[in-house]
């Protein structure tokens, strides 16, 4: 009953607060467009030189390039690739002769596979950790997590990831060395070979997002509002769980949205080392043959995800705290 | 019903810093027997929170209960395991705590954090706990209670927070209730609020309260019985009203000596500030700790300490007046006669009861304000948004004088001082400053105008650069300012020696970085200082240090002030004129003393109420009787104080947009719908007194019964009999 009279109230607030933070998506994708756009101009060589070789005449180059529609106005070539990319439209990717959406459809899937089960792993985890070492600050627990999230956000997934892979996989046998299960491989299997590779993108993740929640429950568990709820006799875990947690925990909620970016720096590394078909090896590949449509469509598609990601984040946020979903617009 | 409700004995508590063991609370022995109130007054850092927190075991993790005995209601609280202490807490003993602005969960409503003390003290369930949170917000006076159940404590006023916080350590009625400081930073008039409701509360919601609080004037007002705690020791204790009128204990002397009285002007009369601070408890001296600040110390004093030794007075009639006032004040919570301790009078002092030698010093005797305008601030209006901040406010400050300006939160104080400081412009409105235009943005202001007009801030902690060495603070504002005295010099004048400029200012107290922010806006002689609410946070004897150096320094260099604040006994010390502000409009101003004596708007009458009733410094208790008003002299009882007593509406300041007048909302006299339809005439009863007030008893200066003999003002309301 007391819920379902205050909801309206909330609801209108948050709804507010929602559309707008909405409204803002297009409008950042829509800078983002630009600048991909711009930078895909700076790029030395051009598209039918890049296609046809070192050996074709000038003449065919050109025509390559009419055919294509590189030699209309700047303008309007941003044009239609920007509606081409909102409709879906996203045209054939000059290098492979594939069209680049079934490409990158292929592999998408595949990296948000790797990057869950690496966030599955590393966010319980890390918060776990962090508000452990955060309610007793100066502990030996304590000491022991931050020296050891220190050391792990000081190495590059690279060498992590080599370590994992010779270690785990090629010593011990434990884990698969490739990401890729065997076409055909139910979940259960595609998960298992998933595992190492995703270990591999833990250890930085894990520093960054333990450091955030230690520091959040310790600034939280010295604030007047801790001591009012544990004078009031409250059990310790309500005090934790209803009182500190939510509080404590806002800023890591952020950073989480935030790594989300970091994330696809990350699988770029981390695919190619475990030769897994996901977004960032075609990325990667795709930036090695001048594909730069593709690469530009791939950009187009991470900045879209990114912000939906952070648009959820910051949705969960203003559930979170009151002071924002109910803040005077 | 036998026995004391809290019985601490020979308490001592230790902090550890460094692995240092310090004692920071010696021997401390307190009761508080059924329905009795006692409280527990001193400076900073005296030990008084230490000790509210030790009986709650709640001490931080370098704090120790070395030696004594704690027990409430016959249970031993220091043999609690972890979990009885959780079930002991809240339910047994409860503590409401300073600031209640951070003391509630952000994150949850109002109604669910009320709610949970009823689930998990008494297993109600989810539904159960919330009718019976709903009971208990009505009881403490937030009404409806179901349009507050729902709301997250960042959209209530700071009265509405702390009525809260009460509502929890009172829902499943605690046999003890410990207030630490529960009204300091809150408005008179909502301090007043949560005073008649404590005292409402009393008898059948609160059984013993401990009130820990460094306003004396709050104790009187609430208290049976009173301890004066000084560096961790019981200093006094016994009644409140024979303590506190005649004090056995030189420290408690000197306390009650910092308020300024009624009658005191800061041009006739210096506080008698307590020199020095009090020890701290790393280097506690051998003898009484006191007698390195007390001006009745003799070597004795030094040696040994002495022990609380039981004390009677030596006015004769102070028995008679206990017999009197006392019983008025625990008439009403039917209290039988057997209330341990209250007869007992203790004082820890060898020559207790000796008067203090000197009588209170000279004021430093300032000339008299000239008649040569320094600042002229004309039709002032500033929004935000939707909320007025100033409206159409005008003020005058002439060389050498003091101007208060005087008003609740959010009446427009702090708008009006910082657009004159050129910190956030005004909307419209002109600001003169020796005749000529001032602009709005300090940074647009000639260097001399920002040389001439300082301010110094409420918290001095959030504009002294922590890191930063005071000296090297002082000597910036020097070069900057362009000042002429050399940074000693300057720092001699607001009392700091070498030790304080070498220090950082995070290491200061208080007064000390007050001081210090004085000493920075006095770099370049400035000819008047802006000075908002800079001793409101400070306890009474530092209070009484800076108003000392605030009236010296106006003697020595003729500077002018507009003091802030919204403490009236403070402002009717030091101020010449006084402007009152509500809801961003000036509705008074005039000479101070005519302000004080009256007539007066109505809601300056109700601030006047809210800070003097039953009588700072005097000793009536509430319930005593409509005497011993400072000044009221018995005649007709102010109608604002009568029926209209500011409670919860107290909490919210006038609204955003007015036609009428701004008051009208809270006015106990409104004269009718003129009120809000009509902008409210200025009146002006004597000659530079000017009141914004439809009341007919301003239109005409002397009809008999608004000026009466004594000065008091008598406002009658419309059928008021």
């Amino acid at each position: 009953m007391l819920a379902a009279r205050r909801r309206p109230v909330s609801m209108r607030g948050l709804r507010g607060y929602v559309l707008r933070r909405m409204l803002l998506v297009p409008v950042t994708l829509l800078v983002v467009s630009l600048i991909v756009f711009a930078l895909a101009q700076l790029v030395p060589g051009d598209v039918g030189r890049a296609i046809l070789g070192p050996y074709a005449t000038a003449a065919q180059v050109h025509r390559l390039d009419a055919q294509l529609g590189y030699d209309r106005p700047l303008l309007v070539r941003y044009w239609q690739w920007v509606t081409g990319f909102v409709t879906g439209n996203w045209g054939n990717s000059p290098v492979l002769q594939v069209p680049i959406r079934s490409l990158i459809a292929a592999r998408i899937g595949n990296s948000l596979l790797l990057a869950a089960v690496a966030f599955v792993i590393v966010v319980p985890v890390s918060v776990l950790l962090g508000v452990l070492s955060g309610l007793r600050p100066g502990s030996q627990a304590d000491r022991a997590i931050s020296v050891t999230g220190l050391a792990l956000l000081g190495l590059p997934e690279f060498v992590g990831g080599t370590f994992l892979l010779v270690i785990v996989g090629v010593l011990l046998h434990w884990l698969p060395t490739t990401a890729q299960a065997p076409p055909g491989s139910g979940l259960a299997t595609r998960l298992h070979y998933l595992l190492l590779p995703a270990l591999a993108l833990v250890p930085v993740l894990l520093g960054y997002l333990s450091r955030m929640a230690r520091a959040g429950t310790a600034e939280t568990a010295q604030a007047p509002f801790i001591r009012t709820a544990t004078l009031k006799g409250l059990p310790r875990r309500v005090v934790l769980g209803r009182h500190l947690l939510p509080s404590a925990l806002l800023p890591t909620l952020t950073v989480v949205s935030v790594q989300v970016s970091y994330l696809v720096g990350g699988l770029v590394v981390i695919e190619e080392l475990f030769n897994y078909p996901g977004i960032g090896k075609l990325f990667l590949d795709s930036a090695l043959t001048h594909d730069i449509p593709t690469l530009a469509d791939i950009t187009m598609l991470l900045a879209a995800i990114y912000l939906i990601i952070s648009l959820l984040a910051d949705i969960g946020y203003a559930l979170l705290d009151p002071r924002i979903r109910l803040a005077p617009s | 019903m036998s026995g004391p409700v809290l019985d601490v004995a020979d308490l001592r508590v230790s902090y550890t810093s460094q692995s240092v063991p310090a004692t920071v609370l010696s021997r401390v022995t307190i009761t508080i027997g059924a329905g009795e109130a006692v409280g527990l007054v001193g400076e900073s850092g005296c030990g008084k929170s230490t000790l509210a927190l030790a009986v709650m075991r709640a001490l931080p993790a370098n704090g120790t209960i070395e030696a004594g005995r704690i027990a409430v209601a016959g249970t031993d609280v220091l043999a609690l395991t972890d979990h009885q202490l959780r079930a002991w807490r809240g339910s047994a003993a409860a503590m409401v705590y300073q600031d209640p602005t951070s003391s509630l969960t952000p994150t949850l409503t109002v109604g669910e954090q009320v709610a949970e003390v009823f689930r998990y003290h008494e297993g109600a369930r989810r539904r159960a706990a919330a009718e019976a949170a709903a009971d208990i917000l009505a009881q403490v006076g937030l009404t409806p209670p179901r349009q507050f159940l729902g709301r997250y404590p960042h959209q209530l006023s700071g009265g509405q927070r702390q009525r809260v916080v009460i509502a929890m350590a009172l829902a499943v009625r605690p046999r003890l209730l410990i207030l630490d400081e529960p009204t300091t930073g809150l408005d008179a008039t909502v301090q007043a609020g949560i005073l008649d409701l404590l005292e409402s509360l009393r008898g059948e919601f609160i059984d013993a309260l401990l009130f820990i609080t460094h306003n004396l004037d709050l104790i009187t007002r609430t208290c049976d019985r009173i301890n004066v705690l000084y560096a961790g020791r019981v200093l006094e204790s016994g009644p409140v009203v024979d303590v506190l009128t005649e004090p056995g204990h030189p420290y408690t002397a000197a306390l009650l000596a910092c308020v300024p009285r009624a009658q005191d002007r800061a041009a006739s009369v210096r506080l008698p500030a307590i020199p020095g601070s009090p020890p701290r408890p790393a280097d506690m001296p051998p003898g009484c700790t006191f007698a390195a600040r007390c001006g009745l110390a003799t070597t004795a004093c030094e040696t040994a300490e002495p022990p609380l030794g039981s004390y009677r007075s030596r006015a004769p009639d102070a028995r008679l007046r206990q017999g009197a006032l006392g019983l008025a004040g625990t008439a009403g919570q039917g209290g039988g006669p057997a209330r341990p301790g209250t007869a007992d009078w203790l004082v820890r002092c060898i020559r207790a009861g000796e008067p203090a030698s000197a009588s209170p010093p000279p004021g430093s005797a300032p000339p008299p304000p000239s008649t040569e305008v320094l600042l002229d601030v004309h039709g002032l209006t500033k929004r935000y948004a939707d909320v007025i901040g100033c409206d159409d406010v005008n003020l005058v400050v002439h060389r050498n004088e003091t101007l208060g300006l005087v008003g609740e939160s959010g009446s427009g104080k702090t708008t009006v001082a910082r657009a004159i400081a050129g910190l956030a412009p005004a909307d419209g409105g002109e600001i003169r400053w020796h005749d000529s235009p001032l602009a709005g943005r300090v940074a647009r202001r000639p260097r001399d105008v920002a040389r001439g007009l300082q301010l110094v801030p409420q918290h001095p902690d959030t504009t002294l650069n922590p890191r930063r060495r005071v000296g090297a603070i002082l000597a910036r504002a020097v070069k900057r300012l362009r000042g002429d005295l050399p940074v000693p010099e300057l720092a001699a004048a607001v009392r700091l020696d070498a030790h304080h400029l070498a220090s950082r200012a995070h290491q200061l107290s208080g007064g000390q970085r007050q001081r210090a922010a004085i000493a920075r806006a006095f770099a370049g002689r400035p000819e008047l200082v802006i000075c908002d609410e800079p001793v409101s946070s400070l306890d009474v004897s530092v209070q009484a240090v800076i108003l000392n150096l605030l009236a010296d320094l106006q003697a020595e260099r003729g500077t002018s002030y507009l003091f802030i604040s919204h403490d009236l006994a403070v402002v009717r010390y030091l101020a010449h004129t006084v402007a009152v502000i509500y809801g961003g409009r000036i509705v008074e101003s005039g000479p101070a003393d005519q302000v004080f004596a009256g007539p007066r708007h109505p809601y300056t009458e109700l601030l006047l109420t809210a800070a003097f009733r039953p009588g700072a410094g005097g000793a009536a208790r509430p319930g005593a009787g409509g005497a011993g008003r400072p000044g009221a002299g018995g005649a007709g009882r102010p109608a604002a104080g009568g029926a209209g007593r500011p409670a919860a509406t107290a909490d919210e300041p006038g609204p955003a947009t007015v036609t009428g007048c701004v008051f009208a909302g809270r006015c106990p006299v409104r004269v009718g719908s003129v009120c809000e339809t009509e902008p409210p005439p200025w009146r002006e009863p004597q000659p530079g007194h000017r009141i914004r007030c439809h009341h007919p008893a301003f239109a005409v200066a002397a009809v008999p019964g608004i000026q009466p003999s004594n000065g008091d003002t008598v406002l009658v309301a419309p059928g008021d009999g």
